[in-house]
């Protein structure tokens, strides 16, 4: 991968006295930089933030190639980029600003405490229809609820449960709000559903162990759920003070921490 | 037939340059091969913004570019650009697709849509359905949005206007703004009349609003689902109206097509897209 003089567009000496960045990638990230970018441009009214959204590997890329200065990212490189990049992988760096998990809801009269990754391979790819084969006798058919496949939620639960090669099953019935998928759940028996950890643990859903574990602050920050991600920021080493004060400003804990706490989500330390 | 002639499908629609094919392409490398071609398509919104006193100021210092830019839709430049018929795309509101790691996305500017009332309104915040339902004429009295019980004047702008078509595009979802609403000719004329009709809503351009912005006009952009239009919320994606403008190249792109990128990013560029309306980000 080639970048195209970006040193000639980035250094370019501006007349304005305000200081612009750019910022790009995933949207799980996004809610936590649009509230402390936010927070960041009213402390210093001379910063212009600008937010544009896609997936992690945009994230990347775009840090690579010099388009934006910051990365927002929430699953690791793939392999792809990570080969092409090999030679100068050294010269960019992470900064970890919060830690996210997929939650699996089910209707709160479900008796079924435990699911693996396995079991839920099979129940969203429509292998396994009916609550008796997880241990409910009674329970019926299951009803499966899904975000909506544009709902970064979707492709995260792709990533960490189906797998590159299986699909959710089209008798799946999707949503485009995390409040939707919630209150569905609570409304249907036999129910099952995923989402945001901190979605779930604010509509206060009943939450499911998976593989043996409950997500919790705890957990998730160990990575011991096995449904957890890294929100993180990428960016060059020798990035601009700029840049830096703003990866600053994210981790501090008077700053950007105390919003992601404020926000019910999970702070880095 | 040369890439100018191929461009022109670029618009209508793909088949046209499959069929053209690839030793077109080649001939017209040939034939361009004094003058530096520098072939620009896709998303019309970003044309309108580009194709001003930006180009006519980027000629002047690079004489020797051939340009051509023709307006379309997003999409068709990406497919044009990954088959080589173009040099750069505009696009949008999206990223080139992620798979695609040789494409270089570089956002330009950000174009925004203020919903405006008479600045004594007692109305400050719409909700997106509301605001809809107003510019389709299923509300029609202040009463429904909390204000008094009389008509509420709609007033829009010609079917070209930028702000016009960003209005049906984000806020309609591809929907019109009703017949009766009154047309007005200029962002002037859209001030002025809000200003002067305190049962007026309207809309204007964020920079068309800065620009007409005085102590005379007593307009006011009403906050829209809780979000003030402000640098910040519109910056970060918040306000809800608002379009982010790309120009996409390939890592293999020619050096005319990095300079016109190079000088759409510079001071002088951005300025210059600021007084075509949008808002800049370099």
């Amino acid at each position: 991968m080639s970048q195209v003089e970006p040193k000639i567009i980035m250094t370019e000496e501006q007349s304005s006295p305000i200081k612009r960045l750019q910022i790009r990638g995933s949207e799980s990230v996004k809610p936590i930089i649009q509230k402390i970018g936010y927070q960041y441009m009213t402390d210093f009214p001379s910063v212009e933030l600008t937010l544009s959204l896609g997936s992690s590997v945009h994230g990347y890329k775009s840090v690579f190639q010099g388009t934006a200065e910051i990365g927002m990212v929430s699953s690791n490189m793939p392999d792809e980029l990570h080969r092409q990049m090999q030679d100068k992988i050294s010269e960019y760096k992470y900064t970890l600003i919060a830690h996210d998990a997929i939650a699996v809801i089910v209707h709160p009269s479900n008796p079924v405490k435990n699911l693996t990754r396995q079991d839920l391979k099979r129940i969203f790819s429509g292998r396994a229809k009916d609550w008796e084969d997880f241990g409910w006798d009674d329970g019926g058919k299951i009803e499966i609820y899904s975000p909506h496949p544009t709902h970064q939620a979707f492709a995260t639960w792709r990533r960490l449960v189906m797998g590159e090669t299986s699909y959710v099953t089209i008798e799946s019935k999707t949503f485009n709000s995390d409040k939707a998928i919630t209150q569905s759940v609570e409304n249907t028996r036999q129910s099952i559903a995923y989402l945001s950890w901190v979605e779930a643990h604010a509509a206060g859903s009943t939450v499911v162990q998976v593989d043996g574990q409950y997500p919790s602050s705890e957990t998730i920050s160990k990575k011991q759920y096995l449904l957890s991600q890294e929100l993180r920021l990428f960016s060059k080493i020798d990035a601009s003070d700029q840049v830096e004060k703003f990866l600053n400003y994210c981790v501090s804990q008077k700053t950007g921490q105390a919003i992601i706490k404020d926000m019910g989500w999970i702070s880095i330390g | 037939m040369n890439r100018r002639t191929v461009l022109k499908g670029v618009g209508v629609g793909i088949g046209a340059i499959c069929a053209v094919g690839a030793a077109n392409f080649y001939y017209a490398l040939l034939e361009f091969r004094r003058r530096k071609p520098l072939i620009i398509g896709g998303a019309t919104v970003v044309k309108r913004l580009l194709d001003t006193r930006l180009i006519e100021t980027f000629l002047k210092y690079y004489p020797e570019a051939d340009l051509l830019i023709e307006g379309g839709y997003s999409h068709g430049g990406l497919m044009a650009l990954e088959r080589g018929s173009i040099d750069l795309a505009m696009m949008s509101n999206h990223l080139a697709p992620a798979d695609k790691l040789n494409f270089l996305e570089y956002l330009i500017g950000i174009e925004t849509v203020g919903i405006i009332v008479n600045d004594n309104s007692v109305v400050k915040n719409i909700s997106t359905i509301d605001a809809r339902r107003v510019f389709q004429r299923e509300i029609t009295n202040w009463k429904e949005l909390g204000g008094p019980d009389a008509p509420i004047q709609v007033y829009s702008r010609p079917d070209d206007e930028t702000a016009k078509k960003s209005v049906e595009q984000v806020l309609l979802e591809g929907g019109v703004v009703h017949e009766q609403a009154t047309v007005l000719s200029s962002n002037r004329a859209m001030a002025e009349k809000v200003s002067s009709d305190p049962l007026a809503i309207g809309f204007i351009s964020q920079q068309g609003y800065l620009n007409t912005k005085e102590p005379t006009l007593k307009i006011r952009p009403l906050s829209i689902d809780g979000v003030e239009m402000d640098q910040r919320s519109i910056g970060l994606g918040l306000y809800p109206l608002v379009r982010q403008l790309f120009l996409v190249l390939r890592d293999d792109a020619s050096d005319i097509s990095k300079k016109f990128i190079a000088f759409v990013l510079s001071d002088e560029g951005q300025t210059l897209l600021a007084d075509s309306g949008a808002l800049r980000v370099r």
